[in-house]
């Protein structure tokens, strides 16, 4: 178990003053079966007008936030205190992928929670190619677990690491055609081969630990947030892997939020009127602390 | 001549399809609810039949009924077409589908609030998992909107067909928009003026009682406990296919019309921006759909939403017809299992069927469509009924493979439905009576724990059997329908029964912002049509008169005012290059209709009139009837002689351009609505006068033309008489400059403008405990001194000094005031722009 206290500061600065704002957040880590949010503060400058939380359909934090007396420059920053475990994935052992495929489909009905990732979402379409190229890992009979392991580290090492060839609205398509992209591509393109072959699947963001950056709570900046997935195993539950670092997830990731993908849980979102030219700045923080 | 003969004449052409039900007869004999209306159709002759036809027809298109179509890109406005014969219903049709609409919007309601709720029906089986989740118009943000056991549908219509059997068949549902209901409105408004006394004597049932419903029905809805709950009808905007319909039943409901831009959400409060600052609105009646509702939730830079919507209606500050969500039931997957549903939640069969429908989703089901293919309508599962249909044996060989193979390869994606021969009735042709097939409109508003229906429905005609499109804008014409009452009408209306005291209103701010804007610009326009055409009536007069053009020194100054203002080509102004263009006896005709210059006569007279369409529920309707005829009307004549034919032209326009102002000022209350007409009329006159005089005096300072100048003035501005009772026969330029810029009580001149002015200037609403004079205020106050300062014998003795300078100043502060009113009232929000993260993006 590690305990991290994670700081993640989003800075918008604009031109002219900014008149109206109404925004969205995803930024409050939730509580799963491997973490536990001790603390958690949001601290916003200027003060919103307005903030509510509430809980999105798929049981993620989401603030409301609105401000009508206008700003020049938005700081708003998240605090969390989180303590993490690397998830157990040895005691019970993982089904043969199709049985966990059709498992899934005929008790639909008793599974929503997890049958609403079989299906396509704004950014992650699923197509036969997809499942083409997946299923030289997912053989058969192999289970999900195994295949999952596999998978994750041929994309690792099939697709190049490189913020220049993507956006945030790059499709999944063109992610996959060029093999280039950063750490939320990698979990979209993982995502569609999964569901593709009709395992549920689902995007996670949160933040990771780099190891290369020192433990000092001032290192604002080092780290970035960082997303993976998630694939589905009847046995098993829900199982974690990163493709962008070749590996299942452990204690070294804190989640924030889960969905089908990037644009239903974004860190935060919003709509505006003013302000001319607008400059984001953003710094993350992922610190083990001692108890 | 004896009835049976008449009867013979008129109804002989008709004969329905032997395939369709005969609304009109049962093969034998008129069926009973037809009888009175066919006896009263056959008591006239023809001609009699046919004026009444063009009767309603001018009705539509003097009230502006369009219904937008677009086609490749461009958008036109197709004329909306009435046929002169209702569809008549009897009271058992009507009860029917009053019932069966009434069950069946409970129905969907009760899945709407299942499927954003709990999901039962999916988590028992009765619903497949992959209809909700693989449906695209599944929004998670519509989630947990109102509380579970609140209604989400409160309006609903459903299209109707009766097929060969006599039975009525639900072709769609409409849980979404649901229009149509306004044009049903205005058919009936229309048909008691072509056919009056007639709905009395035959006793239908009348419209109002329902929209009074509808309108207590939503007032109900408000959170806030109120006397009057503020309602605002929320229109997509003068660029959709509905906004007649949008602005007619605003008018007739007394309901705000907005656009997404009129309203801002504060502190999770929806208010209306307006002249008085904010004004909080309690209901909104949806007319986008609910994918367009909140850019902040759903994406999207749509210009028709409202950042922070739904977070109002979450927290129950603000309801909304219908609830976001409720579009989900009106895609035609439903269809499939809304009888075993009905059983299943209401313990009932469906009292009038859908029309047969199977999801290819289900093998069994798909094994079937397939069996039948050829025999079938084949549409998309997830997108309102009416989009992307096909019918199969309409298809070639090869569409028909390729339909098929799309099917197999995802079956879910598509329903396969049966096909229709829809009822016959009679439609009214110009040479007597033929037979069209009907698709019916039902409307219904929650009324309680019911649905009340609208008793009377949009009618829709197509001329062939073929499966009829259902969207608005499908089938060649419309008609009304009127129901059979059981018991005599009442007289209810939409005013408020007489035995309540309601509070007084007088004038109030609570003028939309936008519709400030809009009626600014048609006082401009309005205004500018005027001078432009006064001052072209005196050009062409002198282009017509027997003096050389040299003879005429005041030509120049007139041609430069005119090219000045892009009425007239700028090389008309100048005697060299004049030369070269085409001669300007021909050129002044063609400039004044030219479209395509956005300057000429021709287009401002457009532009009110697309100015005035925008505030329709500002000005009276004869102000907007007579407005509609200057555009129609302002067509160069037949005439040989364009000169003295577009002479004659410009004379009817004047004439009824003052008939509108005319009635603007006599009829239109003097609140912020008159007062924002009034200012635009007098910023742009205070222009118009300043560049006369600029381009005419201040330029012409040589003596030999100041008589010339002086005649063109008096005739300009039509003061001959006053002058001539002031000054006799005196032909001076300072009485003239005292009488035109510096007398108040002369309402042509300057300085009425800038007195008329500044009083609307000192009326306007402002922000309580604002202390001292606003920026627009002291501009206003340095323009009167100006004015009322002036010397003319100063002013005349140097005019390109003194007269340009003071003409300057004027408008200079004229300009500041327009700027100032604009920035304080008229503008209250910028573009909306999205804030977004980059993503992720750790290695």
């Amino acid at each position: 178990m590690t305990r991290y206290r994670v700081a993640h500061t989003t800075e918008y600065s604009a031109d002219s003053r900014v008149s109206v704002c109404h925004n969205q957040a995803w930024l409050r880590p939730r509580d799963t079966e491997t973490q536990e949010i001790v603390d958690h503060k949001l601290s916003i400058s200027p003060e919103p007008s307005t903030i509510s939380w509430r809980e999105d359909t798929f049981g993620n934090h989401v603030a409301h936030l609105s401000f009508s007396e206008g700003y020049e420059r938005l700081v708003v920053q998240s605090e969390s205190v989180a303590v993490v475990a690397t998830p157990d994935r040895q005691s019970v052992p993982s089904k043969a992928w199709e049985q966990a495929r059709d498992q899934v489909r005929s008790g639909a009905a008793a599974r929503l929670q997890e049958y609403q990732y079989l299906f396509s979402s704004r950014l992650v379409r699923t197509s036969p190619e997809f499942a083409a190229y997946a299923a030289q890992d997912f053989q058969p009979g192999r289970t999900v677990l195994e295949s999952l392991v596999a998978l994750t580290h041929r994309i690792h090492t099939e697709f190049t690491y490189d913020p220049r060839a993507t956006t945030i609205s790059t499709p999944v398509e063109h992610v996959f055609e060029h093999k280039k992209g950063v750490c939320q591509d990698f979990a979209h393109v993982q995502i569609a081969m999964l569901r593709s072959l009709g395992i549920p699947a689902r995007y996670v963001s949160g933040y990771v630990r780099t190891g290369n950056v020192p433990d000092r709570r001032d290192m604002i900046g080092a780290d970035a947030s960082h997303a993976w997935l998630s694939a589905y195993c009847p046995t098993l539950g829900w199982i974690d892997a990163d493709p962008t670092n070749d590996t299942l997830t452990n204690d070294d990731h804190v989640t924030v939020a889960w969905a089908r993908d990037y644009t239903d849980i974004p860190p935060l979102r919003g709509v505006f009127i003013g302000g001319g030219q607008h400059k984001m700045k953003i710094g993350v923080s992922v610190s083990p602390i001692g108890d | 001549m004896s009835q049976s003969s008449i009867n013979e004449q008129i109804f002989e052409s008709y004969s329905a399809e032997s395939s369709a039900f005969d609304e009109l007869s049962d093969g034998t004999k008129i069926r009973a609810h037809w009888q009175d209306f066919v006896d009263v159709v056959n008591a006239q002759t023809l001609d009699e039949l046919n004026e009444r036809a063009w009767t309603a027809q001018q009705l539509l298109s003097e009230n502006g009924v369009t219904f937008k179509v677009f086609d490749d890109s461009e958008a036109t406005q197709r004329p909306w077409q009435l046929d002169l014969l209702p569809f008549m219903m009897s009271p058992e049709d009507g009860e029917t589908i009053s019932a069966a609409i009434d069950q069946r919007a409970r129905l969907l309601d009760t899945v709407v609030r299942d499927l954003y709720g709990t999901q039962e029906l999916i988590k028992s089986g009765e619903l497949p998992a992959e209809i909700l989740f693989g449906h695209p118009g599944y929004i998670r943000a519509f989630h947990n909107l109102v509380a579970d056991d609140q209604p989400r549908l409160h309006y609903y219509a459903a299209e109707l067909a009766r097929a060969p059997g006599g039975h009525w068949w639900v072709m769609a549902d409409r849980t979404d928009v649901a229009d149509g209901a306004g044009y049903a409105l205005e058919h009936r408004m229309v048909a008691s003026r072509s056919m009056p006394r007639l709905i009395k004597r035959l006793n239908i049932q009348r419209l109002a009682p329902f929209f009074n419903r509808l309108r207590s029905s939503f007032e109900a809805m408000a959170p806030r406990s109120t006397e009057n709950p503020r309602i605002a009808l929320l229109s997509p905007g003068p660029a959709t296919p509905g906004y007649f319909e949008d602005q007619l039943l605003a008018r007739y409901l007394g309901f705000f019309l907005v656009e997404g831009g009129d309203l801002a959400v504060r502190n999770d409060h929806v208010a209306l921006k307006t002249l008085g600052g904010l004004l909080p609105i309690d209901v909104i009646w949806r007319r986008n759909p609910e994918g367009f509702t909140d850019p902040v939730e759903l994406g999207g830079a749509s210009p028709h939403g409202v950042p922070g919507l739904l977070q109002a209606v979450r927290a129950g500050n603000v309801a909304m017809v219908n609830t976001p969500g409720s579009r989900i039931v009106e895609t035609p997957v439903f269809m499939a299992f809304l009888p075993k549903l009905c059983q299943h939640l209401l313990g009932e069969d469906l009292r009038i069927p859908s029309i047969a429908t199977w999801w290819c989703g289900d093998p069994t089901q798909l094994k079937f469509v397939l069996d039948r293919f050829k025999d079938l309508v084949i549409k998309p599962s997830f997108s309102s009924s009416g989009s992307d249909e096909f019918i199969v044996s309409t298809l070639s060989k090869s569409e028909r493979e390729q339909l098929q193979a799309r099917v197999e390869a995802d079956p879910v994606r598509f329903v396969a439905q049966e096909k229709i021969v829809r009822s016959a009735a009679p439609v009214w042709k110009a040479d007597g009576i033929a037979s069209g097939h009907i698709a019916l409109r039902a409307f219904a508003v929650r009324a309680g724990r019911k649905y009340k229906t609208m008793p009377g429905a949009l009618v829709r005609v197509a001329p062939t059997t073929k499966p009829m499109e259902l969207s608005m804008s499908a089938g060649d014409f419309s008609k009304d329908a009127w129901v059979i009452g059981t018991r005599p009408a009442g007289d209810e209306t939409l005013l408020t029964p007489n035995n309540e005291t309601i509070p007084l209103v007088r004038a109030s701010s609570q003028l939309p912002s936008r519709s400030a804007d809009n009626l600014f610009w048609l006082g401009r326009q309005l205004d500018r049509a005027g001078n432009a055409a006064r001052l072209l009536r005196t050009v062409a007069g002198l282009l017509a008169g027997e003096d050389d053009i040299s003879d005429q020194p005041e030509m120049q100054g007139l041609l430069r005012a005119l090219s000045s203002d892009g009425v007239l080509d700028a090389g008309y102004a100048e005697p060299e290059s004049s030369t070269k263009l085409q001669p300007l006896e021909s050129a002044l005709p063609e400039s004044i209709f030219d479209r395509t210059e956005g300057n000429s006569l021709r287009c401002t007279v457009d532009e009110i009139f697309r100015l005035a369409s925008l505030v329709r529920d500002r000005i009276s309707n004869d102000t907007w009837r007579s407005i509609r005829l200057q555009n129609s009307e302002f067509v160069l004549g037949e005439s040989a002689n364009t000169l003295s034919s577009a002479i004659e032209s410009l004379d009817r326009l004047l004439l009824g351009l003052a008939g509108c102002i005319g009635l603007i000022q006599d009829g239109m209350v003097r609140g912020p609505a008159w007062q924002f007409l009034d200012m635009g009329r007098r910023v742009e006159r205070c222009h118009w006068i300043a560049g006369l005089f600029e381009h005419t005096v201040v330029n012409s300072a040589d003596p030999k033309t100041s008589n010339a100048i002086f005649g063109s003035l008096v005739d300009i501005f039509d003061c001959r008489i006053t002058y001539r009772s002031r000054y006799l026969s005196s032909v001076r330029m300072a009485p003239l400059m005292d009488l035109l810029l510096c007398d108040e009580t002369n309402p042509a001149s300057l300085s009425a403008q800038i007195h008329a002015l500044s009083d609307h200037i000192r009326r306007l609403p402002r922000e309580s405990g604002q202390a001292g004079k606003t920026p627009e205020q002291r501009h206003m106050l340095t323009c009167v001194h100006k004015i009322e300062l002036a010397d003319v014998h100063t002013l005349c003795a140097n005019p390109s000094v003194e007269l340009s300078g003071f003409l300057n100043d004027v408008l200079a502060e004229v300009d500041a005031v327009a700027e100032q009113i604009t920035r304080t009232y008229l503008v209250h929000s910028g573009d909306l722009r999205q804030i977004s993260d980059e993503g992720p993006q750790s290695p």
